[in-house]
């Protein structure tokens, strides 16, 4: 009979811990807490399948009921595609955005621009984006093409792909939201073998 | 030489380990350390299963048995070799194995498909073992209950779960966003969760439906 070793089970993660989690949004800390108690606990893995479960589909329906409804809204809305209409309403929208724009800067860009390395010799910054396109333009060998993964301060990788290099260098299209904090960036050749490590922030 | 170095077979598992209060990660590491062999299968007790759910979640069945005891190997020569340093974090250490594990055969696979086929195709398949029928079926399922669930509640509601699930903003953000209170949020997301399960039970309960889990 083996004799019970005592493990710190104290630390269920809360149901809102575990649906950040299985939506990739938890806080770092926090992360690697519930990912370690997830391996020794087996009530916790049965109780996130289901929270993930549920969250993948509430995705999936909401994400394609926001398609159809767009498919059928444009028929419903047909009198939209009269000239005078949409080129009033056209103005309209621009001169909201105008006035949207006047009042400050939005809370998170839609994307911006990093060359790596920096310009000068600290470390390259960008504003927190929901994309940002990266220009490596480091000399590198061979003109790709790579694969890119970039990883987050805890060593996770949030996003990978695949980039090829042109005059300016290797250009990246990262489609990640990222906020605050440092950032890797690691190239790889496609046979797998680990080219360059480079590191960056995301400014607040 | 160490149970687990010497054969491939699994130890008979035991029940997984309950759950007492306080960790004391570093007796078994010593325990283990003076190669006590009922150490070493109460260390498997323990971490046996979630290593196999993390790996099958990755990596998917293929050499599923081989890959866990390769992590077990690891672990246990890493502490038979004093190389773990804060025994207290045996937990932490064999969530980072698992991590490199996955990482090693990922990078593997990619390896080894870019030499059999052509390249745009090897990653385009790498990590699409989860994409079998039965599981699309599956998924299907649940958006479809999802859906159900979605049609149920207001416009308003169903902002809240789009802002939520979708646009992944957090609570601050909606709540500030669409004038709720905290509870007013909780309440809601509660409620869907709640009524998916309701009919995904009623679903899943009928004959010949068996959801599969990873």
């Amino acid at each position: 009979m083996l004799k019970k070793v005592s493990v710190d089970t104290h630390f269920h993660g809360t149901q809102d811990q575990l649906e950040l989690y299985a939506l990739d949004l938890l806080a770092d800390s926090e992360f690697i807490r519930v990912e370690e108690h997830l391996i020794v606990c087996a009530t916790c893995r049965r109780r996130f399948d289901e929270i993930e479960s549920y969250v993948d589909g509430m995705r999936e329906a909401l994400v394609t009921d926001a398609g159809a409804g767009e498919e059928t809204g444009w028929d419903l809305l047909s009198w939209l595609r009269r000239p005078v209409v949409s080129m009033t309403l056209g103005l309209v929208v621009l001169l909201t955005a105008m006035a949207l724009l006047n009042r400050g800067p939005a809370k998170l860009a839609p994307s911006a621009a990093m060359q790596i390395p920096a310009a000068g010799s600290g470390t390259p910054v960008a504003p927190p984006t929901r994309e940002l396109d990266v220009t490596i333009s480091d000399a590198l060998r061979d003109s790709g093409p790579f694969r890119v993964e970039v990883l987050n301060p805890a060593g996770r990788t949030i996003w990978n792909g695949l980039a090829a290099a042109d005059a300016k260098g290797v250009e990246v299209k990262v489609q990640q939201r990222m906020t605050p904090g440092d950032y890797f960036l690691r190239l790889y050749s496609v046979s797998g073998e680990k080219l360059k490590d480079y590191a960056f922030r995301i400014g607040g | 030489m160490s149970m687990l170095a010497t054969s491939r077979a699994p130890i008979a598992e035991a029940a997984p380990a309950a759950a007492p209060p306080v960790s004391d990660w570093t007796q078994l590491v010593s325990r283990i350390q003076n190669g006590e062999s009922e150490a070493m299968a109460e260390l498997y007790a323990i971490f046996a299963r979630g290593i196999r759910y993390f790996l099958l979640r990755n990596l998917g069945p293929v050499d599923l048995d081989d890959k866990v005891h390769d992590c077990f190997v690891i672990v246990t020569q890493a502490i038979q070799n004093g190389d773990l340093r804060e025994p207290e974090r045996l937990m932490g250490y064999v969530r980072t194995v698992v991590k490199r594990q996955i990482a090693a055969s990922i990078d593997v696979a990619v390896h080894q498909r870019h030499s059999r086929v052509d390249f745009e195709e090897s990653l385009l398949s790498l990590s699409d073992w989860r994409e079998n029928p039965e599981r699309k079926v599956i998924a299907k399922e649940r958006a479809e209950i999802a859906r159900k669930v979605l049609n149920s509640i207001s416009r308003r509601d169903r902002e809240i779960l789009n802002r939520f699930y979708v646009l992944e903003q957090s609570q601050e953000e909606i709540c500030a966003g669409m004038g709720l209170t905290y509870n007013q949020f909780r309440l809601l997301k509660s409620r869907a969760k709640a009524r998916f399960g309701e009919l995904g039970k009623r679903l899943w309960s009928s004959p010949g439906i068996n959801p599969i889990k990873s």
